[in-house]
């Protein structure tokens, strides 16, 4: 164990940051959530999809950006460059794709008029040229978005003129992650609930581990590391120039569930896929403002879980969750991911039901604030650099 | 008597071939029409087979399971999504969270 147990060891290391309350009302009001749309959504690097999404040359992943009124098309081209695009028809704006994934083959057709786009972008047949004026085909392929990838991971901006590269953006979370074993991993599923709230809130839930022995008490309240009064200390916080990082070890004397217990017992060979990067057992990187990774380390094999927050209106959110794991080469490690897998999954179940409690507590504008102990410093941190790209909520 | 769907040494789990779901979605469906007593009665008949299961099935190549075989991992699958409900939960009142069902999964 490294884990050090002390209170308030996170205030101490980032003093700066402060310890009062914090304001709740940016996670109701819609007037901010306005602001977060303009001057955070469309002013940074988002994460779309992975690059699984997109295997081969000619296939497209379509993300539906209703956050930035947006339909993106990511498409891996023939020459095996991934390119966002706008999913919408140089003729009379209509959406291009009307699936989430699949491959360009011939080419992409607009339902409407049946204009012809191909596996870059461009536009190479209008039905009906010649009734058109001056029409240079040339001129009208999709519109481009600027699309980056990092570890698999695919990147868009949609200020047409970013004002940095996804590569400063990632910062010191790229520095950490660089060289982990990201294509040794493959999205074993994708979970997507719709939830009464605001995404922040959703977000923050997922950002500590301070509420693990009490709401997920029978699931996993006895997991990450606890001090003697049985409350969670991380190993780890890292707070960067926008993103986070808290990493905790998992409690020695873990109680293990009877299949769980079994399932570790049975020995199905083979090298287990281990990340180096990770800094605990469970490490939960968020990156500004909506994506999570969580790098994990396993009995038999390392994973990765990653959390999407795309907001639909001020109260709702679509919380996607995707699972990665190595590909299983025997049935016996199969099933070991799909016991984390439902595990994890039972327990976002019950977070949703917080989630979607929380905005109603909040929204009621009983309590003007949340009160953040030190194993929450990663959540404060967030509202921070949050009012640092929206304003603060009185003077936005 | 109908064609068995389970491998020669499984035959006893061949009353719980209703399990055998090829989706995650469908595997909780299933738990979800089912009462706890049934749950029970299916993970009382899988669990102590588990390792003999597992033991079987890594004979095989993953990736090409014979039908029999596949039947049977299916099986283990439905046992995992019942695991939590009865070893962690123990009893349907105790799970509070939104309905499973509301939770949906792209495989």
């Amino acid at each position: 164990m490294k884990t050090l147990l002390r209170n308030k060891q996170w205030a101490e290391k980032y003093p700066e940051l402060g310890t009062g309350p914090v304001a709740a009302e940016s996670c109701v009001s819609p007037e901010y959530y306005e602001l977060e749309r303009e001057r955070v959504f469309r002013r940074t690097w988002i994460n779309v999809c992975r690059t699984d999404d997109l295997p081969e040359p000619g296939d497209f992943f379509v993300r539906d950006l209703k956050v930035c009124d947006a339909s993106l098309l990511i498409m891996r081209g023939k020459d095996g460059v991934v390119r966002g695009f706008h999913n919408v028809c140089s003729h009379r704006s209509n959406m291009v794709v009307t699936k989430e994934k699949g491959a360009c083959g011939t080419g992409l057709f607009c339902p409407f008029h049946n204009w012809q786009y191909n596996d870059k972008g461009e536009l190479v047949g209008v039905p009906d040229e010649e009734n058109f004026f001056d029409l240079d085909k040339s001129r009208h392929g999709l519109t481009p978005v600027n699309t980056d990838v990092w570890q698999g991971f695919v990147f868009v901006h949609l200020d047409p003129q970013p004002d940095e590269s996804l590569r400063d953006y990632l910062g010191e979370v790229a520095e950490r992650l660089d060289g982990g074993p990201f294509e040794e991993l493959a999205c074993l599923q994708t979970y997507k609930c719709e939830e009464r709230t605001n995404w922040k809130i959703a977000l923050d839930a997922q950002n500590e581990v301070y509420h693990l022995p009490f709401q997920h008490q029978r699931l996993i309240g006895h997991t990450f590391l606890l001090n003697e009064k049985n409350h969670t200390r991380v190993l780890e916080v890292e707070l960067y120039k926008r993103h986070t990082l808290w990493s905790c070890e998992f409690v020695p004397d873990f109680k293990l569930s009877p299949l769980e217990e079994l399932l570790g017992k049975i020995d199905s060979g083979g090298e287990g896929v281990r990340i180096p990067q990770l800094v605990g057992e469970f490490d939960f990187y968020v990156l500004f403002p909506n994506t999570v990774i969580i790098l994990f380390r396993g009995p038999l094999e390392d994973g990765m879980v990653t959390y999407n927050f795309w907001p639909l209106a001020v109260d709702r959110t679509i919380w996607e969750v995707r699972y990665y794991f190595p590909s299983a080469e025997s049935a016996g490690r199969r099933i070991g991911q799909e016991f984390f897998k439902c595990l994890i999954r039972d327990v976002q179940q019950e977070d949703s039901v917080a989630h979607e409690a929380l905005y109603r507590g909040i929204l009621s504008r009983a309590k003007p604030h949340f009160q953040f102990q030190d194993e929450e410093i990663t959540i404060r941190y967030f509202h921070k650099v949050l009012e640092d790209h929206v304003g603060s909520f009185g003077n936005a | 008597m109908s064609e068995l769907t389970l491998p020669a040494a499984f035959v006893d789990l061949e009353p719980f071939i209703a399990w055998a779901l090829e989706r995650e979605r469908e595997r909780t469906e299933q738990r979800e029409a089912s009462t706890m007593d049934e749950i029970r009665i299916f993970y009382d008949a899988v669990f102590p087979r588990m390792e003999e299961i597992v033991a079987h099935l890594d004979g095989f190549a993953f990736d090409a399971l014979p039908e029999k075989e596949h039947r049977l991992f299916l099986l283990t699958l439905s046992l995992v999504e019942v695991s939590n409900l009865v070893e962690r939960y123990k009893r349907r009142e105790a799970v509070i969270a939104i309905s499973p069902l509301d939770y949906s999964s792209v495989q």
